[in-house]
């Protein structure tokens, strides 16, 4: 009971900042510009509402979704924080508790964020193709926008833990890897969002492909490099808190 | 200018700098090889030079660094603020003062930055490649490219950051505004990355040179509105943003400056004077009343001020219009249009891409206009897909740039052209037709034509060539490169596979259609890629002129290579020469028989159809397979488009976007369809009897119209023998 | 509880914050903890609060070390740190709600909060967001949230900063009646808050402890220490050099008509002085004077 009631405190610091609606607006902004000028065309010719052109939306409002997530978790480790936490620490909590805590809140407002585009893209189906069949959607999200959150906020937690400047420089390295076309320049297991495997699948699949609906092939190996990135995020996640800090 | 040099030495000693410079300098070292790692499949191999190296790293700098810079400059400013120390500063200095200083310091550390990375590719490029330096490379693009999206990038986040107040809120705006560079094809709105993918080592930047600059000064003016308008809300006195703006508002320099800096950008925007909607705008519907039956240009080029003008004088069949409609270049002005010989009043369309001239109803009709100006070039294809340009070292006009004024009428079966192409003495002149005469005068050199053809769609190349000449029966071929790429040429002997080429066509479909014209192949840049035919003269970008030495170890002496070893250099190699036999097959299908286009039947299908058998005999089965499955590939893929499926849900898109659907549509109709139906043709009949039947059409069709009704009688096939599932 | 700490010694790099030291506290008490800055009084503080670990040496509570007992310590402990921050974006009650759920009080919470928003005085302001609020309500939260627990160690760090003297002495009363049944770890420079409430002094000096005792004891250690003096203008400097070798320490000076009127704290009170009777501040200075030398500690 305490913990959810915590858990409520941590969202509504958040939500009810300015900056976060502000922040829901660009993301509103940009999934509106993505979806209608880029999306409406269908991906690479495919149906606007196929999986492959709903994996290219993920991969285009994603880095923008997980960039405003770094940016709350610098909330985690500045300097108004730090002071706060000389009274926080001085009650019953371990810092582990206190990491999970606040990583539970920052998990919470990653689907509150998430969902808006997510929605959008719904209602946007739903008005202009009279499209419902959104069970579709689960596995593009499933695949490509939940690892690479749950990868990064393991990630910003240790890096944050570190120093809050490796956590700001963590932003524009979000930010480039999923919206600069690294296929050739990073190696394979380095595609955390997942772009260098759409742009493989579709050379292999679309390309001269016999069918109208071609359903996204996901390989196993795909899946294996999403499970690693999801035990990375928790491994690193279960660091923090682990790893009690004391001078 | 102590509190400056304070700042600086502040910022070193942060070390943080030091790391963004480091940095910057990997990436862009990164950066030299940028083109080979991108899918512009084009464009690998393509040979390093001073231009590519100083672009490619000048160009992935500028991606990632202005991020990188974007967010220091955030840090410095909101350091304050986060550390608490903004009160205590305050009271010693205005800390607007400050921010102001440590933006400049910051933009100091940029030009470092520059400067450094600069250094560090040039020392690179001379002892790693072994390239010669050409400084003006490095000058534009870094100093032009890379630089200014460094300074913007830490401009527009001052500006969000003093409007907003937040770290958070004003980086990720601009990651925002830095997504929309990367995703658009208009090039005033790539502000990090220009919308260029390289700069041409044949003619250099000038062709696209002002477009970047155009840009540049555009994002100055917008980053100075935002800038400044962060400024009118910067918080002061512990006020919110209305009330800080309201005690702000005050300083009327600063009002000025906002008023004038947003309108200056939306009019750098609206009245961007290089580019239009060639596409879009064309009209296409021709008057079938009237004929064009002589074309008579003469165009004086000034090079150096990017400009034409002349006169071009049109003859007319008139059968019953009063109106002669003209599709023109809106960069041309008309200074008067005489019918006649009477100067006459004419009216412009809305959109000003088409001119309506008021002819009298009889038969002869002669039509002068009197134009000049700067060529525009269409506005989504600005430095990859550019119709027409003239710049210091170069002319490339082709026809569809409007460049000659098209009238919209029919063509008669002959139209007698001639003229002349006045162009610095520099440069050599890729005229139409055949050239009569050359005037020198005064540092002029005027190229006099000569052409009886049944198109009037004349294109005008100039550059710095060097002319190679070749003869096969009674063919000629003038071959005209630039003297850097001569040792590309010989190595991968280009000019034994363009006579190949001519003996395989000759002995393959007839004799060439003309002993008066040569035929003449005219490497440009590539600003416009791949090739183009237009009439007796065909264009092929630089590309396929410079690759990489690594190219050569892939022919033997006869120029062959070794078909078991297909690689990607292979496949680049073969495309580029595939690329050459289809625009000289054209000289026989479009120039030679004018093929009457009706989807997917064009002069399109048989220069493939050719190109591939070219292919297929000179390298071998095994290759030219493999352009055999990307056409299959094409048009399978295209068949499964949703839209083209689907073609009820069309009106959920844009205008835009359902024409350039329309056309890849088309395009995959006639580029890859219609080859592979001529293929079954081929299959139906043998070989043999194919080639023979084509033979036969060819010298019945010379210089006449073919239909696909008449090429189908005459091949003894129907459309259903050669239709595809 | 009783705390007991035993040789502790906290370096940071090659500065020995605390230098061995040697206490044992016991319920109740009324701790009045001074030393100047930097004297090692707030690194003692953090370890009693488990957030620093001790270089050498334990503490024990109730008899346990600190490090396997933080969770026991922590149940029962009100900490208001020197330099603290504040979750600004929450209103008053919202944040003690917030703290009263990390001190894992379940019961009664909102009794609770609005019982220690009387006693802090804030039932005006527990609505209102505290990043509006004035630097000594901010402080007033932090006594507040210090005291949810009705905690059994209460350990304020210079908690009357920035606090008006009216509520000062409101706040003072406040732990002093608090410690009939708790420890009161009261840290200051301010004398004053120390000698009105505290039963106990512990002054600290160079990571040291100088003295451990009561107020009168302090007081009785120097008498004969202070002494007055009145200068007339032209021996002023003279005398002022004197301080300057170190002969005495001026505790204050008051312009007369006549001349300067000086208080002094000597080693040893040459008989020029008019011998009187030492004030609590006159002791601590008495104090530092001792033990800035390592010559006398008075433990």
């Amino acid at each position: 009971m305490n913990n959810i009631n915590l858990l409520k405190y941590e969202i509504k610091k958040i939500i009810m900042s300015k900056k976060y609606f502000y922040m829901i607006f660009l993301v509103m902004a940009l999934t509106y510009d993505s979806l209608t000028r880029l999306i409406t065309g269908g991906y690479y010719g495919t149906a606007p509402f196929s999986e492959w052109s709903y994996t290219f939306f993920i991969q285009l409002t994603s880095p923008l979704v997980i960039s405003v997530m770094i940016f709350m978790m610098t909330n985690i480790f500045n300097e108004k924080e730090l002071r706060a936490r000389k009274i926080l620490f001085s009650a019953p909590i371990s810092q582990g508790k206190y990491y999970l805590l606040k990583s539970t809140s920052i998990i919470v407002m990653f689907i509150i964020t998430a969902l808006i585009p997510i929605i959008m893209s719904f209602i946007y189906y739903k008005v202009l193709f009279n499209y419902n069949e959104f069970s579709t959607f689960i596995r593009p999200i499933a695949l490509f926008f939940i690892p690479s959150f749950i990868f990064f906020l393991g990630l910003s937690m240790t890096l944050g833990k570190i120093n809050i400047k490796l956590l700001y420089g963590l932003i524009p390295i979000t930010f480039l890897l999923g919206t600069i076309d690294t296929t050739n320049i990073l190696p394979q297991w380095l595609d955390i969002f997942g772009a260098h495997f759409l742009k493989i699948s579709t050379f292999a699949e679309l390309f001269g492909r016999e069918k109208e609906v071609m359903s996204l092939n996901i390989p196993n190996s795909f899946i294996y490099s999403r499970l690693t990135f999801i035990s990375l995020g928790i491994l690193f996640l279960i660091y923090t808190c682990i790893k009690t800090e004391k001078e | 200018m102590s509190l400056f040099k304070n700042e600086i030495k502040f910022m070193f000693k942060s070390k943080i700098i030091i790391f963004l410079i480091m940095a910057s300098c990997i990436i862009m070292t990164i950066g030299i090889n940028s083109i080979n790692m991108s899918n512009d499949f084009d464009l690998f191999y393509i040979r390093e030079s001073s231009s590519t190296i100083s672009f490619g790293s000048a160009k992935f700098g500028a991606s990632i660094c202005s991020l990188l810079f974007g967010l220091f400059t955030v840090l410095t400013l909101d350091k304050d603020m986060r550390k608490r120390s903004k009160g205590i500063i305050e009271s010693n200095i205005n800390y607007y003062n400050l921010m102001m200083i440590r933006i400049l310091a910051i933009v100091f550390y940029e030009i470092v930055a520059t400067l450094i990375g600069m250094i560090v590719v040039i020392a690179i490029q001379k002892s790693l490649y072994t390239i010669p330096i050409n400084i003006s490379y490095y000058l534009f693009n870094y100093w032009i490219v890379l630089f200014p999206s460094l300074l913007f990038s830490t401009l527009i986040v001052s500006g969000l950051y003093l409007l907003t107040n937040s770290l958070d809120i004003s980086f990720i705006t601009l990651g925002v505004i830095f997504i929309k560079s990367l995703t658009s094809h208009n090039y005033l709105l790539t502000w990090v990355q220009t919308n260029i993918d390289i700069v041409s080592d044949f003619v250099g930047f000038e062709p696209i040179g002002h477009t970047i600059i155009y840009n540049r000064i555009l994002w100055i003016f917008i980053c100075i509105s935002i800038f400044c308008l962060g400024l009118l809300f910067k918080r002061r006195y512990g006020f919110n943003l209305r009330n800080s703006f309201l005690t702000n508002v005050k300083s009327k320099v600063l009002v000025l400056l906002v008023i004038a800096a947003i309108l200056g950008s939306g009019f750098i925007y609206i009245k961007e004077p290089y580019t239009m909607e060639l596409m879009r705008n064309s009209e296409t519907i021709i008057d079938e009343k009237v004929y064009l039956n002589g074309l008579n240009p003469k165009i004086i080029f000034n090079n150096k001020k990017r400009e034409m003008s002349g006169e071009v004088s049109y003859s007319f069949i008139n059968k019953g219009s009063n109106l002669i409609k003209f599709n023109i270049n809106e960069g041309l002005k008309i200074d008067f249009i005489k019918v006649n010989g009477k100067e006459i009043e004419y009216k412009k369309t809305k959109d000003e891409s088409t001119i309506e001239v008021p002819v009298p109803n009889i038969e002869k009709v002669e039509i002068t206009i009197s134009y000049g100006g700067k060529i525009k070039s269409d506005k989504n294809g600005v430095g990859r897909g550019m119709p027409g340009y003239i710049s210091k070292n170069s002319i490339y006009l082709l026809e569809n740039s409007n460049w000659i004024f098209r009238p919209l009428v029919k063509e008669g079966d002959y139209i007698n052209i001639s003229g002349y192409y006045s162009a610095p003495d520099y440069l050599t002149m890729v005229t139409p037709g055949k050239l009569i005469d050359v005037e020198t005068k005064g540092g002029t050199r005027k190229w006099m034509f000569e052409y009886e053809s049944h198109t009037a769609d004349i294109g005008a190349f100039g550059g710095k060539y060097k002319k190679s000449e070749f003869t096969f029966q009674n063919m000629t071929v003038e071959f005209y490169y630039s003297p850097k790429h001569e040792e590309y040429v010989e190595s991968m002997k280009i000019e034994e596979h363009i006579k190949n080429i001519m003996k395989y066509y000759t002995e393959n479909i007839g004799e060439y259609y003309s002993e008066t014209y040569p035929l003449k192949i005219a490497e440009v840049a590539l600003y416009k890629r791949g090739g183009h035919s237009s009439e007796n003269v065909i264009t092929i970008s630089e590309n396929m002129l410079n690759r990489d030495k690594d190219m050569y170890s892939l022919i033997d002496d006869n120029g062959k290579i070794e078909p078991m070893d297909i690689s990607m250099k292979t496949d680049i190699f073969v495309k580029d020469i595939s690329l050459i036999a289809h625009e000289m097959a054209h000289q026989w299908w479009g120039t030679g028989v004018n093929v009457v286009e009706s989807s997917p039947w064009s002069s399109e299908g048989l220069a493939q159809y050719f190109s591939y058998k070219y292919i297929q005999n000179e390298f071998g089965d095994m290759v030219s397979n493999m352009e055999l499955s990307r056409w299959e590939n094409r048009v399978r893929e295209l068949k499964n488009y949703y839209y083209i499926n689907n073609s009820e849900m069309l009106d959920k898109v844009n205008e835009k976007y359902r024409k350039s659907l329309e056309m890849e549509k088309i395009q995959s109709e006639l580029y890859y369809l219609m080859p592979i139906k001529l293929l079954k043709g081929e299959e139906i009949l043998g070989e043999k009897g194919f080639l023979n039947e084509l033979e036969k059409v060819y010298k019945k069709y010379l210089s006449k119209d073919l239909t696909y009704e008449a090429f189908l009688r005459e091949m003894n096939l129907s459309k259903e023998d050669i239709e595809i599932e | 509880m009783e705390i007991r700490i035993q040789n502790l010694s906290k370096k940071y790099k090659d500065i020995k914050a605390l230098n061995n030291i040697n206490l044992t506290i016991n319920t109740p008490a009324m701790i009045g903890l001074i030393g100047p800055n930097g004297a090692g009084k707030s690194t003692l503080m953090k370890i009693l609060v488990g957030q620093l670990i001790p270089t050498e040496g334990d503490v024990l509570i109730d008899g346990i070390s600190l490090s396997k007992r933080e969770k026991y310590l922590k149940e029962r402990l009100g900490y208001l740190p020197q330099d603290f921050g504040l979750y600004e974006e929450l209103r008053v009650e919202e944040y003690l709600d917030y703290m009263a759920s990390l001190k894992g009080i379940k019961r009664n919470r909102k009794e609770v909060i609005k019982r220690v928003l009387i006693t802090t005085n804030l039932e005006e302001k527990s609505r209102i967001k505290i990043k509006t609020l004035s630097g000594g309500q901010k402080q007033r939260v932090g006594i507040a949230q210090a005291i949810l627990n009705s905690p059994e160690l209460l350990i304020v760090d210079e908690p009357t900063v920035g606090l008006d003297p009216e509520e000062r002495i409101k706040f003072r009363n406040l732990f002093s009646e608090d410690s009939i049944d708790k420890i009161v770890i009261l840290s200051t420079h301010i004398i004053e808050d120390v000698e009105s409430i505290c039963n106990l002094i512990i002054v600290i000096n160079k990571g040291k402890v100088l003295f451990i005792g009561e107020p009168s004891e302090l007081v009785k250690k120097a008498i004969d220490h202070v002494g007055v003096i009145e200068v007339t203008g032209n021996n002023k400097e003279k005398f002022l050099e004197r301080e300057l070798k170190g002969e005495f320490k001026i505790t204050s000076t008051v312009i007369t008509p006549t001349g300067t009127r000086y208080r002094v704290v000597s080693r040893n009170l040459s008989s020029s002085f008019e011998k009187v009777v030492p004030s609590l501040e006159d002791a601590y200075i008495y104090c530092m004077l001792e033990g800035g030398e390592d010559k006398y500690v008075f433990v």
